[in-house]
């Protein structure tokens, strides 16, 4: 799966050269003297899925945020297909960004239909054909006939795949996902995952997910990066920065066996029942 | 500070630096020379400005946390006949400014008035043989003061044992506690930041308040102020008066910031089972309706009772001309104050919540400490500032276009309505500030990443979410002006008296019967925010999650 | 989506707030800055508008802010006329420089020289006394003068309103005016001896406090009484029957007068108007409404008393000129302030 090559772009990049995002030196702290992103130079090329990976308080949500526009460098640039979105004294703001985002927490609009939901970011567009295009999506994501529901009526899942929706209307050149899947029970997180990464694989936008589960990224990453206190230690392909263990602990009928993965750039592991 | 020069944050400091203009005014007095008449001051009045403030303020807070505590503990965690009744009526007190209180029971009580004569009557006692509490007296202020403002409390510590009711009954039933115990032990304990919030703000109101204490003649820092700027023409030793209770002030709003940041560690899970409340029996009951009763009876009914009979009494002639001509007057004044408000602490919350900085939002508090100050300390310090900015102007019109406009800033409503913003942009304020903190951060991200810029998160995403919140910080805020007097008294323009205006000097006349319809009218127009929000209240109640307390404790 | 850019917002206000200006000065009004504030008035200002077509407008309000006001708003000033309802403010007016000398023959002719500020500065329009009354079955000859509130045989009898009380200040400032600043501190810490309460209430508190029994004799501004006695209701009415009416000093100096009385502001923008204003308020007819309808004495010979009025009969009023008192206003306050009384 991993090298499964991602279908002919719907949009191709055009001018970007070799990469959707580029970020050079960034630097960001909240506080003076206490940089959250430390010198991060990046790169996500088009139609990959890349996973930023680490433990919280890392860096990574920020790092996003730095390219969603929602926060401001402050060092280094960054480019999004081809054109200079932050950097000296350019900052382009979120919303003239060519990116779409789901959330952790989806955040969808409570007081808003899940159509007019998806429909948001598409204001420019006239009415008929914004109505269209949210309920193309969201049959594209298996949420026909909820055009209607409000956000509450909703399952965790079902949100999920609204907000995709919602994010895929602006005809984003870069998703960005912050821990899609951490607020979804186990059984549910597989089947949402394939879908969100079949659904953004047909539109062939350039993919960037934070998670700091380990198993995700080898499941569903092209590319995995590895951040810690701010920096990237960890560049490669998933199966090699992480590597699958097993062991085995306990004694006679209490020995049960355990799946470790290790990951490359931290001294943290995880570890998972099998 | 760059981020600082930007559309929102810069508005937003304008706008609070305009609100805090008589505050800077008056603190900028302490570099002005103490003169003689501060010496005499010192001398004679002083240390009674400051014995009866002191009195006042403590004994106040004191009464107004036990009732307010009390009340709340009984409708909210227990059963008894009327506790419905009473879970609404106890608010009603609110709607009943304290200076229209005072009036009422001067008129009952003092030694001519129906009670005492009744007495003397019935009893055949004269002036010497019985002992009979003076009305106007610094004890008679207390007691209005408290009947009129507890409700504060009681809106406080309500939401509070309500939320935590279940849980307490719980850990009583395991402990085996008595119901004082577990009262004294667990209720009382996690409830008191609720009731240190409602506590506070009745004392903020209780060094504010001028109505009630004039009429008294209690000796306050409020009427001293303004007795010192008029009676010894000398505005800066007012204003230097001012500073002393503008510190007090300022140390009980950073108690009250202490206080709410420990209550963030007191808040309790969110799940909210149904409450489930102990039923009381025979004796119990009827304690509990005294209880609950008395402050319904002193602090609404019986004001309201005498009004009613004093109206019909004398039977206003004007009555028609009054609503009519006051009334409208009332009503444009405090819709456009009220509709102000709500825009500018709209204005100033959300860029506070757009540009994150600690000058932003000292700017804030800084606006809000108007809130404390009572209203010819405000007027005080806006005149000297608008009067300067009425001759400039002038001046530079002349000099430019050989025009002359007169008082633009005095001489209109704009003075009086900033004079209001002052002194209840606060109310507005944290009104919407706990509402914003309500929406997630995430729906701002998320409405950005999908194209949405400043004004469009605000007026697509926010303002929305937000509806009920501003119409509550709007009818808050219109009722408070509603009531204002001292401020609109010092403040108005030609030919715009309002209905506590014309209530006041009828009163300070001695002709209070002929007031009697204004007053109701002022009650009457108290009364529709407090049973519009008692409504909401108990719809938040309803459904989860519970309106924060200090939203509650502003109502 | 861009209507409420912050720029936009603050424009519209001004433009909200730009209604409420004041309308120029261009049509013919007169502007009153009033401390008085009784719905006779009113009708007075109604009557001067059909008469003349110059449209009155009013700010009520306490004197020594409307002077701070004047003061304030300097040559800005919309005011053209300042009523006052004591000497004590007249002349605080004076002091502060707002009011401009008038010169008219109608108004020297109809007020008597000791009720007008010798160089027209302002006008007196009505007379107010301030009287002592005895309760019900006390000897009527118990006080006859002011000087005999301070005496010992009073003890704890004595109704009066507090120090802060301009007509207080005003009757402190003529008696330091005859008798000097130390004995007049003393006569105070006798009154404040005498008291049978704190000092509480206004002067119809402590008429109506006389008729309940608080205390055997009170002092008040007569039009107070005569409003009672005047009034609809019967239990007013009663509170006023059998209470003494002293009016003290009648042997000496006479009773202590205070007036009510207008200047006109300096600068102010329609002097014309604000001068006929003043005129009109000495005509019968106004003085009637304006100075009878309170239970006011006119200051205009001839004019018909109300009928309570009549029966306080005949009297001499002190001739002291008005002026005096408010020139010795805050003497009589520090003087009140130092014999402790409230």
């Amino acid at each position: 799966m991993t090298e499964s090559l991602p279908p002919t772009p719907a949009n191709p990049p055009n001018g970007s050269g070799d990469a959707d995002v580029l970020a050079t030196g960034l630097r960001f702290g909240y506080r003076k003297n206490t940089p959250v992103v430390d010198g991060v130079d990046f790169r996500l090329d088009t139609g990959r899925v890349h996973c930023l990976l680490g433990d919280s308080g890392s860096g990574k949500t920020t790092l996003l945020r730095l390219i969603a526009g929602l926060e401001r460098p402050d060092e280094g640039e960054i480019k999004i297909a081809g054109q200079l979105v932050s950097g000296g004294p350019k900052h382009l703001p979120a919303e003239d960004r060519p990116i779409g985002m789901v959330f952790q927490d989806y955040a969808l609009f409570p007081h808003l239909s899940v159509r007019k939901n998806v429909a948001f970011g598409m204001r420019h567009r006239p009415r008929a054909e914004r109505r269209a295009i949210a309920d193309e999506l969201l049959q594209r994501v298996g949420m026909s006939g909820f055009e209607t529901a409000m956000p509450y009526t909703l399952s965790g899942g079902q949100q999920q795949r609204v907000a995709l929706a919602r994010a895929l209307a602006r005809d984003p050149k870069v998703m960005l996902l912050d821990e899609p899947f951490s607020g979804l029970d186990a059984a549910m997180r597989d089947a949402v995952r394939e879908t969100t990464l079949k659904v953004m694989r047909e539109a062939g936008v350039a993919v960037l997910m934070v998670t700091h589960d380990p198993r995700e990224a080898l499941v569903a990453a092209d590319t995995v990066s590895v951040m810690r206190r701010g920096k990237i230690t960890a560049t490669g392909r998933p199966e090699e920065v992480c590597v699958r263990r097993q062991e085995y602990r306990g004694e006679g009928a209490q020995r049960v066996q355990y799946e470790r993965i290790e990951v490359r750039g931290t001294d943290d592991t995880n570890s998972a029942t099998a | 500070m760059a981020k600082l020069i930007r559309p929102w944050p810069l508005a937003c400091l304008m706008i609070c630096g305009l609100v805090a203009l008589p505050t800077v005014t008056v603190l900028s007095s302490l570099f002005q020379p103490f003169g003689e008449e501060w010496n005499h001051l010192a001398e004679t009045r002083l240390t009674d400005y400051i014995r009866n403030t002191a009195i006042l303020g403590v004994a106040v807070c004191f009464f107004a946390a036990l009732i307010g505590t009390a009340a709340a503990y009984l409708v909210g965690n227990h059963d008894f006949p009327g506790r419905g009744f009473f879970s609404w009526a106890l608010i009603l007190p609110l709607a009943v400014p304290g200076y229209i209180a005072a009036y009422a029971y001067t008129d009952l009580l003092e030694f001519s008035g129906p009670l005492q004569t009744w007495l003397r009557g019935t009893f055949g006692w004269g002036r010497r043989d019985y002992w009979f509490p003076q009305v106007r007296s610094l004890p008679g202020a207390v007691a209005i003061l408290t009947f009129t403002l507890y409700p504060y409390v009681y809106l406080a510590a309500r939401a509070a044992f309500v939320e935590q009711s279940r849980c307490v009954l719980e850990v009583g039933r395991t402990l085996d506690c008595g119901p004082w115990r577990s009262f004294f032990r667990i209720a009382l304990p996690l409830a008191r930041p609720s009731i240190v919030a409602g506590t506070l703000l009745v004392m903020m109101e209780t060094l504010a308040d001028f109505g009630a204490v004039d009429y008294f003649a209690v000796d306050t820092f409020a009427t001293g102020i303004y007795r010192t700027w008029r009676g010894l023409e000398s505005p800066t030793t007012a204003a230097q008066l001012a500073t002393v209770l503008l510190s007090v002030v300022s140390l009980v709003l950073l108690v009250e910031l202490l206080a709410r940041r420990r209550a963030r560690y007191h808040q309790l899970s969110s799940g909210r089972a149904a409450v489930s409340r102990t039923k009381l029996g025979i004796v119990g009951s009827a304690a509990a309706i005294v209880v609950c009763g008395l402050p319904v009876l002193v602090g609404f009914i019986g004001p309201a009772a005498i009004f009613i009979f004093m109206a019909i009494d004398t039977g206003d002639g004007r009555a028609v001309e009054v609503v009519r001509e006051y009334g409208s007057n009332t009503l444009v004044l405090s819709a456009i104050a009220a509709a102000i408000a709500v825009a500018l602490s709209l204005i100033v919350v959300y860029s506070q919540r757009l540009v994150r900085t600690r000058t932003t939002l000292i700017a804030g508090k800084f606006a809000g400490l108007g809130y404390a100050l009572p209203g010819p300390v405000i007027a005080i310090g806006l005149l000297a500032p608008l009067s300067w900015a009425d001759h400039k102007l002038n001046g530079l019109l002349t000099a430019g276009f050989d025009l002359q406009v007169g008082l633009v800033f005095t001489g209109s409503v704009f003075a009086v309505v900033m004079g209001y913003q002052t002194r209840f942009l606060a109310v507005a304020l944290s009104m919407l500030e706990t509402s914003f903190g309500r929406i997630k951060p995430s729906l701002d991200d998320a409405a950005r990443t999908l194209g949405a810029s400043n004004t469009g998160l605000m007026t697509r995403i926010h303002l929305p979410l937000l509806r009920a919140s501003v119409f509550a910080a709007f009818l808050l805020v219109f009722v408070d002006v509603a009531k204002e007097l001292p401020a609109t008294l010092m403040l108005r323009p030609f030919n715009f008296d309002t209905l506590a205006v014309r209530v006041y000097q009828l009163a300070s006349d001695e002709r209070l019967e002929e007031a009697a319809f204004g007053a109701l009218v002022i009650i009457g127009v108290g009364l529709i925010p407090v049973l519009v929000l008692s409504l909401l209240l108990d719809r938040h109640g309803r459904k989860a999650p519970a309106p924060p307390t200090d939203e509650v404790a502003r109502v | 989506m861009k209507f409420l850019s912050p720029v936009r917002f603050a424009f519209a206000l001004l433009c909200l707030l730009g209604i409420f200006v004041p309308a120029s000065a261009q049509e013919s009004v007169v502007n009153l800055y009033t401390s008085r504030h009784y719905d006779t008035d009113e009708v007075l200002y109604k009557q001067f508008t059909e008469d003349t077509g110059i449209a009155v407008n009013v700010i009520e309000g306490k004197a020594d802010e409307l002077i701070a006001r004047l003061k304030r708003e300097g040559e800005l000033s919309p005011a053209d006329v300042f009523i006052a309802v004591d000497a004590g403010r007249l002349h605080k007016a004076v002091e502060q420089g707002v009011l401009q000398p008038v010169e008219s023959s109608v108004l020297s002719e109809r007020i008597p020289a000791n009720l007008r500020q010798p160089e027209g500065l302002w006008f007196g329009l009505s007379k107010r006394f301030r009287i002592i009354l005895l309760a019900p079955g006390m000897p009527s000859d118990f006080v006859s003068t002011y000087e005999e509130l301070a005496e010992d045989k009073i003890d704890g009898g004595l109704l009066i309103r507090s120090s802060s009380n301009i007509y207080n200040q005003s009757l402190l400032a003529s008696l330091i005016e005859y008798h000097g600043e130390e004995a007049v501190v003393q006569w105070a810490q006798g009154v404040v001896g005498n008291m049978a309460r704190a000092p509480q209430g206004g002067d119809t508190d402590q008429i109506r406090a006389l008729a309940a029994g608080e205390g055997e004799l009170a002092v008040a501004n007569h039009y107070y009484l005569a409003r009672l006695m005047a009034s609809s209701k019967k239990t007013d009415r009663k509170v006023a029957e059998g209470l003494q009416v002293v009016f003290p000093n009648q042997d000496g100096r006479g009773a202590h007068v205070n007036i009510s009385g207008a200047g006109v502001v300096k600068g102010a923008p329609n002097r014309d108007n604000a001068v006929r204003f003043l005129e009109y308020l000495t005509t019968a007819n106004a003085q009637k409404q304006f100075a009878v309808a309170n239970h006011e004495f006119p200051v205009v010979e001839g004019v018909e008393l109300s009928e309570v009025l009549k029966t306080f009969g005949d009297f001499k009023g002190d001739e002291i000129n008005a002026a005096k008192l408010g020139e010795g206003n805050r003497d009589a306050v520090k003087v009140m302030d130092r014999a402790g009384w409230r």
